[in-house]
């Protein structure tokens, strides 16, 4: 191809140049095709027409000398000559023109011919004047002059036909040639449509060509296809410029993608060799409960070797009341966490769910983090803690009863009198021998609820009853002291999932501290309602209320508000209350403002 | 006058348990290990024992097993004592067919009411 390697602005230029001389072309035959015509009438005109107007001229001229020569001979001599003479220089004027348009050689002869004639008539006419009779004159006229005027005539006439005949020559010869042109311009024209035609194909088609291998290749770049390439075949410079650079910048592209690639690579092998090496086991789970990550510490706990990615919890790691747990964790609920629990893999160990859940901006879960902490050894120095506990009340007791009982022996006057001072005396110590009796009894229970030795009898407990049963132990004692104790309206079927008895000590500890600490026309109030599936438990009085520095700490062990001397009970009351509502998956808190008075409230889950 | 036996390696028990029991009118004897309670046992014949669990030579559970096989003594009734509370040492006092079980510290009154009632129903039975 010509145009290989040439620019598309070049080629585009060539495309127009070769139209535009086509135009030119087509122009020029047409302007010479119009000039032959044009020639041909000019020939027409000039010459031929010319000649036949120069014979008619003749002619006339002719015909009126011999209208002189009759009116010579009707008498009117001067008249007559007149005539003829203006007429013979009118006749010349004419006959010279023909001679000047001498265009066919036939003219020639007869032109010479007319010339040698009309001389022997002027001559005749000459010798015609000159003879002064009329009969003479009428005899040179009819005799002489006569047959040369028509031999003259005659010879225009010739002349005329001749040019007569030229000029429709001429014209047969014009239409032939604008017949000629008309087919010519038409072949060429046509040619040049096909040619136009043609070179429109030719470069459209070279520009578009490489434009649609653009367009694929653009369309596989962003479909990410970065290892596409566009053959560098473009016919034109510009269009392979435009290949070249497209190449290179699918190279660049393919580099940057790469580059980010490995960041982000990195950034992977980064937060998964810290999460590998998080000391705690690690689970992370998307919302179905499939695992998307494992830390080395969770495969060692559950003997996982596989990658596991995307498998449901429960496949992977068959272990259904962690997942209880983790499910019970996650939606919030907080003691749940709290209780250690048990996972054996050879020896056992306890652990502490802790879960975290991370959301989309919509709010919806995506994934929960679970992370387990070994509280093993913690638990190991608890139950140590409780054991020790346990045997050191079980060494109070012996001693405690003999003091206990020697106390009241004494007392009663079973074995004598006593005076009122050592009553007082002996008295004072029977009393604090029974608290002591009472801490040994709630640390007991305390250290076996914690160690979780003692079991909730879990079962379908009738929230009403509870309430009333359990307040009826303390109406006497309310009575005694002149307080008011109130049980707010519960609907006769609202069920608890608890262990009836627990349950109704955590209540009896409530409603003990609340009159331990009443006065007289203070009330106590006792309700208890539903909220979704949860029960609400509450004890409410108007007591003195609880410092807000205590607040935090009464659910402690051997703490309790108030003043020194005030000291009653245990202090481990509310501790155990906790515990026990905690191993009901429940939870109990306070509201109190000093001097208003307090609420403890509770809450269990509903019997379903 | 009914006689009592109280089994106890504490020597204050012994004493504040015997001054309760013989203030209320009870003929009260002793002994401070498994052996002897067993040889007391069958040497007085007493309507009632008062019986430890934890003790020297033989523990309660054990001086319980050999009173029953011993036709002169089975029929004593047996209170157990103990500063045990655990649910397990109580199971198991019922199933051998203890009368009753009094857990430490125990309180004068309930010590006189305890033994009392099983008395009495050893009385009717008798």
């Amino acid at each position: 191809m010509i145009f290989e390697d040439k620019s598309l602005k070049l080629k585009i230029f060539f495309g127009y140049f070769i139209l535009i001389a086509l135009l030119v072309a087509i122009t020029g035959w047409s302007l010479y095709n119009f000039n032959n015509l044009s020639n041909s009438i000019t020939d027409i005109m000039e010459n031929n027409y010319k000649s036949i107007k120069s014979s008619d001229n003749m002619v006339e001229s002719l015909e009126r000398q011999d209208s002189g020569i009759l009116m010579i001979l009707n008498g009117q001599i001067e008249k007559g000559h007149n005539t003829f003479r203006n007429n013979e220089r009118e006749f010349y004027k004419w006959f010279a023109r023909a001679e000047d348009n001498i265009t066919i050689e036939a003219e020639k002869g007869i032109i010479k011919s007319i010339n040698e004639q009309y001389l022997k008539f002027t001559k005749l006419f000459d010798k015609f004047y000159q003879k002064n009779d009329l009969s003479q004159r009428n005899q040179l006229y009819n005799k002489k002059i006569l047959p040369v005027f028509y031999e003259i005539k005659e010879k225009i006439r010739e002349l005329r036909s001749v040019n007569q005949n030229k000029m429709v020559s001429a014209q047969e010869k014009a239409n032939a040639s604008a017949d000629q042109a008309t087919i010519s311009t038409l072949i060429i024209s046509m040619v040049s449509i096909l040619m136009a035609i043609l070179i429109s194909l030719y470069i459209s088609n070279q520009i578009m060509t490489p434009i649609n291998k653009l367009k694929a290749a653009i369309k596989e770049v962003s479909n990410k296809n970065f290892k596409y390439k566009i053959e560098e075949t473009g016919s034109s410079s510009e269009i392979k410029q435009l290949t070249t650079q497209f190449n290179r910048m699918i190279e660049k592209l393919q580099k940057y993608n790469r580059m980010n690639i490995n960041k982000l690579k990195d950034e992977k092998n980064k937060s998964e060799a810290i999460v590998n090496n998080i000391n705690n086991p690690l689970i992370v789970l998307d919302n179905e409960n499939r695992i998307i990550l494992l830390n080395q510490r969770s495969r060692e706990l559950f003997d996982i070797e596989e990658e596991g990615g995307n498998k449901h919890f429960l496949e992977l790691i068959n272990n259904e009341n962690l997942f209880n747990k983790i499910k019970e964790t996650a939606n919030g609920d907080e003691s749940s966490g709290t209780n250690p629990i048990e996972i054996k893999n050879g020896k056992s160990r306890y652990y502490k769910v802790s879960t975290n859940s991370i959301t989309t901006e919509q709010g919806d879960l995506k994934y929960t983090v679970v992370v387990l902490e070994n509280i093993t050894e913690l638990k190991k120095v608890d139950d140590l803690k409780s054991e020790f506990v346990s045997t050191v009340s079980h060494e109070f007791r012996t001693p405690l009863t003999s003091m206990n009982m020697g106390l009241e022996l004494i007392l009663n006057e079973n074995v004598g009198e006593i005076n009122q001072d050592q009553k007082e005396l002996l008295e004072a110590t029977l009393e604090d021998t029974n608290r002591l009796n009472e801490l040994v009894d709630d640390l007991l229970d305390l250290s076996k609820i914690e160690s979780g030795r003692v079991e909730m009898n879990m079962d379908k407990t009738n929230v009403k009853n509870l309430v009333e049963k359990t307040a009826g132990l303390f109406e006497q004692q309310a009575q005694e002291n002149e307080i008011e104790l109130q049980i707010n309206d519960i609907p006769d079927d609202l069920y608890a999932n608890a262990d009836p008895n627990k349950i109704s000590w955590v209540l009896s500890n409530l409603l003990g501290n609340a009159l331990r600490y009443a006065q007289n026309g203070d009330y106590i109030k006792i309700a208890a309602n539903k909220k979704g599936n949860r029960i609400y438990m509450s004890v409410e009085d108007n007591g003195k209320g609880i410092p807000e520095e205590y607040q935090d700490k009464i659910f402690e062990k051997f703490v309790r508000a108030g003043d020194e001397e005030e000291k009653k009970g245990s202090g481990l009351g509310l501790a155990i209350a906790k515990e026990i509502v905690e191993a009901h998956n429940g939870s109990i808190w306070v509201d109190s403002e000093e001097g208003e008075g307090s609420t403890f409230t509770f809450y269990l889950k509903e019997y379903k | 006058m009914n006689k009592i036996l109280i089994v106890d390696d504490e020597k204050n028990i012994l004493l504040v348990l015997k001054k309760a029991l013989q203030s209320t009118g009870y003929q009260v004897s002793t002994a401070s290990d498994g052996v002897e309670a067993l040889d007391k046992a069958s040497e007085i014949s007493p309507d009632l024992i008062l019986l430890d669990i934890v003790l020297p030579k033989l523990n309660g559970f054990m001086v319980y097993e050999a009173l029953k096989e011993e036709p002169k003594t089975e029929d004593i009734p047996v209170i157990f004592i103990s500063a045990k509370s655990e649910e397990e040492d109580i199971r198991k006092a019922e199933e051998l067919g203890a009368k009753d079980y009094l857990v430490k510290p125990i309180k004068q009154k309930e010590l006189l009411d305890t033994v009392q009632s099983v008395l009495k129903e050893g009385e009717n039975n008798g």
